[in-house]
């Protein structure tokens, strides 16, 4: 839910800027949100889903449904975020262009990063209530929990990929280099993939 | 995750909380299945005492019922008293 909310504000904050400025990466960021929203929703059905009663062709219930909920938000995170990263970084590098409002792209990713550490914080929150004395990593290897594993994933991931935007993106403002967020894309992207490759097979179970 | 038992942390402490109670003598074996936020339990136990079937049936559900008590998500069990394994 406070995911589903920080990508719902990430994507009217990218939507206004797309509108303002006519940019057409602005533009595909807000798509790239509103995906992200449609993930989220995704596993609300899930876990819906998840929650009918037991019936006779279903005598335990319909428990595990959140599992594949989650396989499929998690493939389509790390494919449609982290492949379609990579490819935009290395389609910017060969023909690199120059932003044309470059401020109101750092205060798109400023709101983006405080709106995504509030979504971070509140998985964190839930995973604190079930961690008991395992460490972060080990539960996120450990949790019966595919949901919350795939949420705090993507929030960790798209966080990174926030700051790592934000930290070529500054200096490439004030200097007018271009060239330089490109890189910084196809990195957030490779993470990306990486770790919700890590979620998907945790999910999946091996 | 699918076919998946619940979390070790939470079999040991199932398995510790059978073999503490006054009824069960020993632990043949411990099955659990996560099915998302709910578990199911499956024990084959050597009950301590074996008296009437009426009395081990209400020893068997006195388990039953503290274990329900103790662990939120059990939502099914099946529970099968044996002599060995």
């Amino acid at each position: 839910m406070y995911a589903l909310g920080a990508n719902g504000g990430i994507a009217l904050a990218k939507g206004v800027a797309a509108w303002h400025t006519g940019s057409g990466a602005m533009l595909a960021e807000t798509v790239h949100s509103v995906a992200d929203c449609a993930n989220q929703i995704l596993l609300l059905v899930g876990l819906k889903r998840a929650k009918r009663p037991c019936s006779e062709l279903h005598p335990l219930g319909y428990g595990k449904a959140i599992y594949f909920w989650s396989f499929i938000v998690a493939l389509m995170l790390f494919s449609m975020g982290g492949i379609f990263s990579i490819y935009e970084g290395i389609h910017k590098m060969l023909h690199p262009e120059m932003p044309d409002s470059p401020w109101i792209a750092v205060a798109v990713l400023a709101v983006s990063i405080v709106l995504e550490m509030g979504s971070l914080k509140g998985a964190l929150v839930e995973v604190r209530k079930v961690q008991g004395k395992r460490s972060f990593l080990k539960w996120f290897r450990t949790s019966r929990q595919s949901e919350l594993i795939v949420v705090t994933g993507e929030d960790i991931a798209a966080l990174f990929g926030l700051l790592f935007a934000l930290t070529q993106f500054l200096p490439r403002s004030l200097l007018l280099i271009p060239s330089l967020t490109p890189s910084a894309r196809s990195l957030s992207g490779l993470f990306l993939f990486l770790l919700l490759q890590q979620s998907a097979l945790r999910s999946r179970a091996y | 995750m699918i076919g998946e038992s619940a979390d070790p942390e939470t079999v040991a402490a199932l398995r510790e909380f059978l073999l503490k109670r006054p009824e069960v003598g020993e632990v043949f074996s411990l099955i659990t299945l996560q099915l998302g936020t709910e578990l199911m339990v499956s024990a084959k136990v050597q009950m301590k005492e074996m008296g009437t079937a009426a009395e081990l049936i209400g020893d068997i559900n006195r388990v039953e019922a503290a274990l329900r008590m103790s662990f939120s998500q059990v939502r099914w069990i099946f529970f099968e008293p044996d002599l060995k394994d």
